[in-house]
């Protein structure tokens, strides 16, 4: 009995999880759509002088027709819509290909940047953070506290010029043209952690300061614990909620790093292309790219929700009963 | 995504020097050029498709004029069109036939043979395109009829009107030769580097999309201009060619040794960079326009002449180059570059009189309000200007020019280095001003006027002037250079001074950076001939 009462929750809970799914992707399919139809630009004359031909009015009805641009604004949504459910996600007018294609060509060299920087995101994040817990030196304490805001306050461009100048013209420890090595993929995978630890470690020193506060902690210090047994024991993992919802979140910061940091570091990757779809106003690719974030967006939000219930078994998946633990 | 100083504009050319040039530098100490090396070229933009048409910016050239070669060739420093592919070449007397016979014994890279019928079947897609191909016409062949074999070595080029300029156009490299297997392709598949086979001095080896391209030595070419320096064989082994987005890499770039060649160098570095032992070379194609800012007199803003005038002498051109440019530019207020036949100078018309300008304005019924800012009808005076990306240049320069006219309550909106705005800009009339270098390769009736009555190819002015129209047709037709003189100087006296279409400001150079065991050549074009390049050992 009660085993199917759960059953029957977790199928509600997936199926709200996956309305709001499609409701997420539907809304970032419109919203691009109406933004790129905005643009003070069109697709066809760029194509055209960047190809170096004239600007005949024939040629640019016949290319209108063909992309199907000559349909009302309307009628393009739908049938790009139509498209999309059925798993074509059109060509692209810059290099003719299908979508998918130019996609998964630059997409295994941007999840190696991302994933390195995620890693490295979390290690500057642990690090200020068990700094600023465990430390008893004051100005060290109070150096790691001005780190979040700091790394907020950077730019990215900025950043990525300087390590190049640095590490590049002065040490010629990295390459300006990607070479494999690890270098060329830690410099650019620091630059986007830098600017990604920010809000992370802002979260979860906040979060770690709440965990003192809490009257559990005062009864495992009465019982003799050391203040980093707390600390890593159950402070951590009390934060690692909040740090979790952060890093959901951090997807599309790292897209967005993504743009300049691949510039900069001359990497080729999603944000390289995404900025020359934007700047041609390649409408099907950056519909795609929008499409694929918003569901990168979802699938990793929906595995956060799932791991809460790992991390404190005081929250429960069913979201119509107030959960326990206060979350900051 | 970056200039194209508009694709015609992009590779154009002819007539005579180029600044620092060129050629002669390679050779200079009495050195002995050696044969190896790989160079790396870092231009601000990679190469995006190899289809010979679609090649009109000079970053595409920069690879092309490797792989490609032509029937004739243009000679930096004094113009003259000597044989190539073709060897000798001539022209009837009102420039509508031209006659190539044909060198013997060129060969394309995958070993078929160059001949009369190839030529042909190159001569007849560049000028009639191939619409079932997608490929258009190559705009430098406008008024192409035909191409006619008159025995197994020569070939004859019909036009349906006079074009003197025409001979030049079969100079560039986008009017290189290809073999049957690319001619086949669709434009898409031509497009990529893999699929031009030509019969120049380097081939294609590898690729990595979007980051490099690598070309190697083809070792049995032995067919470079005539008079060419190295008659054999490229000196190096391989070039890569890369792309540093940046500006400020590309110096970077060649000051840590990971670039041995770079383009587009900001005049405020070519100073360091030489007391730092590198090379500078500026670039100015032989037959072309200065560096203008060409007006859409369309435009309510700018429709009134005494507005125009009020620009373009409310600009200290001196103090411009002084300022923000380098050694590599110089002021000019002409419409063609200084060694180009037919130029002819503004000095006095144009001198800069910021009181006349604005005497000029308060005329024109512009009141300044309280900004300062010349109001008429509601409107303010505020203009925005469009240019591409590759040169360095006109950025800093139009920011200079923006702070200039604010004191003459006029306010420039600088979207120089916007390439999607630039492209935007071509047939946009919201856009009042627009810097902008079409090639000669029709005269001046590719510039301001409307080529074969196409009302789509004046990107310049977007205007109709019928009277200059007929004007820039007798050019194309006159050969004789006294009565070219003479037309050309009426033509651009009223583009400049009478009707103020355009502003020249500068003239304008590609400028590249090269560290000092590289000897470089270039060819009218501004394009480098790596054929004749060299890397001295360390």
């Amino acid at each position: 009995m009660k085993a199917a009462h759960q059953g029957r929750r977790a199928i509600v809970y997936l199926g709200r999880e996956l309305a709001q799914a499609a409701s997420v992707l539907l809304g970032a399919y419109t919203v691009s759509f109406v933004a790129i139809h905005l643009l003070p630009s069109d697709p066809i004359t760029n194509f055209l002088v960047d190809n170096g031909m004239a600007l005949d009015p024939d040629t640019i009805a016949k290319m209108k027709l063909y992309y199907g641009f000559d349909r009302s604004a309307y009628e393009q949504f739908f049938t790009q819509l139509w498209g999309i459910v059925h798993g074509n996600l059109g060509y692209a007018l810059s290099t003719g290909r299908p979508v998918l294609q130019d996609l998964s060509d630059v997409l295994p060299s941007t999840l190696r940047l991302a994933g390195a920087s995620l890693v490295l995101t979390l290690l500057l994040t642990f690090s200020i953070v068990t700094t600023a817990s465990l430390t008893n030196i004051k100005w060290l304490n109070r150096t790691v506290y001005a780190l979040p805001p700091l790394f907020s306050a950077i730019p990215t461009f900025w950043l990525g010029m300087v390590l190049l100048q640095v590490l590049s013209f002065r040490w010629r420890v990295l390459s300006l043209f990607p070479d494999g090595s690890w270098m060329s993929l830690l410099a650019p995978a620091f630059v986007l952690s830098v600017h990604l630890s920010a809000p992370l470690s802002q979260v979860m020193l906040k979060s770690v300061d709440a965990a003192w506060q809490q009257p559990f902690v005062n009864a495992i210090r009465a019982k003799g614990a050391s203040r980093s047994w707390v600390y890593f024991r159950h402070s951590l993992k009390y934060a690692a909620g909040n740090g979790i919802t952060v890093l959901g979140l951090l997807v599309g910061g790292l897209l967005a790093g993504a743009v300049v940091t691949e510039t900069v570091f001359s990497r080729l990757g999603v944000g390289r292309i995404l900025q020359d779809a934007v700047a041609n106003q390649d409408i099907a690719l950056v519909q795609a790219f929008v499409l694929i974030i918003a569901a990168l967006y979802v699938v990793v939000n929906f595995a956060v929700d799932l791991l809460y219930p790992l991390l404190d078994p005081r929250i429960v998946m069913d979201r119509d009963q107030p959960t326990e633990a206060g979350m900051i | 995504m970056t200039t194209k100083f508009g694709r015609r504009s992009a590779l154009a050319g002819m007539a005579t020097t180029a600044l620092m040039t060129a050629t002669g530098s390679s050779r200079a100490a009495g050195e002995t050029p050696v044969y190896g090396g790989t160079l790396i070229f870092a231009d601000v933009q990679l190469i995006y498709t190899w289809q010979l048409q679609a090649g009109g910016r000079y970053n595409i050239g920069n690879g092309l004029n490797q792989i490609v070669d032509c029937l004739v060739y243009q000679e930096p420093g004094t113009g003259k069109i000597v044989p190539w592919l073709a060897s000798s070449y001539a022209i009837n007397d009102d420039a509508t036939v031209f006659t190539f016979k044909l060198r013997d014994g060129v060969t394309f890279s995958d070993g078929t043979k160059l001949d009369v019928n190839w030529v042909k079947a190159n001569l007849d897609q560049a000028g009639l395109g191939d619409e079932q191909k997608g490929i258009p016409q190559n705009y430098d062949f406008q008024g192409y009829d035909r191409t006619e074999i008159l025995d197994d070595h020569t070939i004859r080029i019909v036009l349906k009107h006079p074009n003197r300029y025409f001979i030049v156009a079969l100079s560039y490299a986008t009017s290189g030769f290809v073999a049957q297997s690319t001619l086949d392709k669709s434009f898409k598949d031509q497009a990529r580097p893999q699929s031009i086979v030509g019969t120049g001095p380097f081939v294609f080896q590898s690729e990595v999309p979007k980051q490099e391209v690598v070309l190697v030595r083809r070792e049995d070419y032995r067919w470079p201009p005539q008079g060419a320096q190295n008659p054999g064989k490229a000196y190096l082994d391989k070039i890569v060619f890369r792309e540093i987005i940046e500006e400020g890499i590309r110096t970077g770039a060649l000051q840590s040794g990971q670039a041995d060649v770079v383009k587009g160098i900001q005049p405020s570095d070519e100073t360091l960079l030489e007391g730092q032992g590198f090379r500078i070379y500026g670039q100015r194609p032989l037959l072309n326009v200065t560096d203008q800012i060409s007006i859409r007199v369309d435009n309510k803003l700018v429709s009134d002449r005494n507005v125009r005038y009020a620009l373009s002498i409310g600009i200290n051109r001196r103090e411009l180059v002084d300022t923000v440019l380098s050694k590599s530019y110089a002021p000019t207020t002409a419409l063609l570059l200084k060694d180009s036949p037919g130029y002819v100078a503004f000095d006095k018309e144009l001198a800069y009189d910021p009181d006349k300008a604005n005497a000029l304005l308060d005329a024109a019924g512009w009141v300044r309000n309280a900004q300062g800012i010349r109001v008429k009808d509601g409107k303010q005076l505020c203009l925005s200007v469009a240019a591409s990306s590759q040169s360095s240049a006109v950025k800093p320069a139009m920011e200079f020019i923006g702070q200039q006219w604010r004191k003459l309550g006029v306010v420039l909106i600088n979207r120089a280095g916007d390439d999607t705005f630039m492209n935007q800009s071509s047939e946009s009339p919201e856009v009042p001003l627009r810097i902008f270098r079409p090639g000669l390769t029709s005269g001046l009736v590719g510039v301001f006027g409307y080529p074969n009555g196409n009302t789509s190819n004046n990107t310049t002015t977007l205007h109709s002037d019928p009277a200059l129209e007929a004007l820039f047709k007798e050019d194309l037709a006159t050969l004789d250079p006294a009565k070219q003189l003479q037309l050309l100087t009426d033509i651009q006296k009223k583009l400049i001074v009478d009707y103020v279409y355009t502003i020249p400001v500068y003239e304008a150079s590609q400028t590249y950076g090269t560290s000092k065991r590289v000897h470089i050549a270039f060819n009218s074009n501004t394009l480098p001939i790596f054929q004749n390049t060299w890397i001295s050992p360390a």
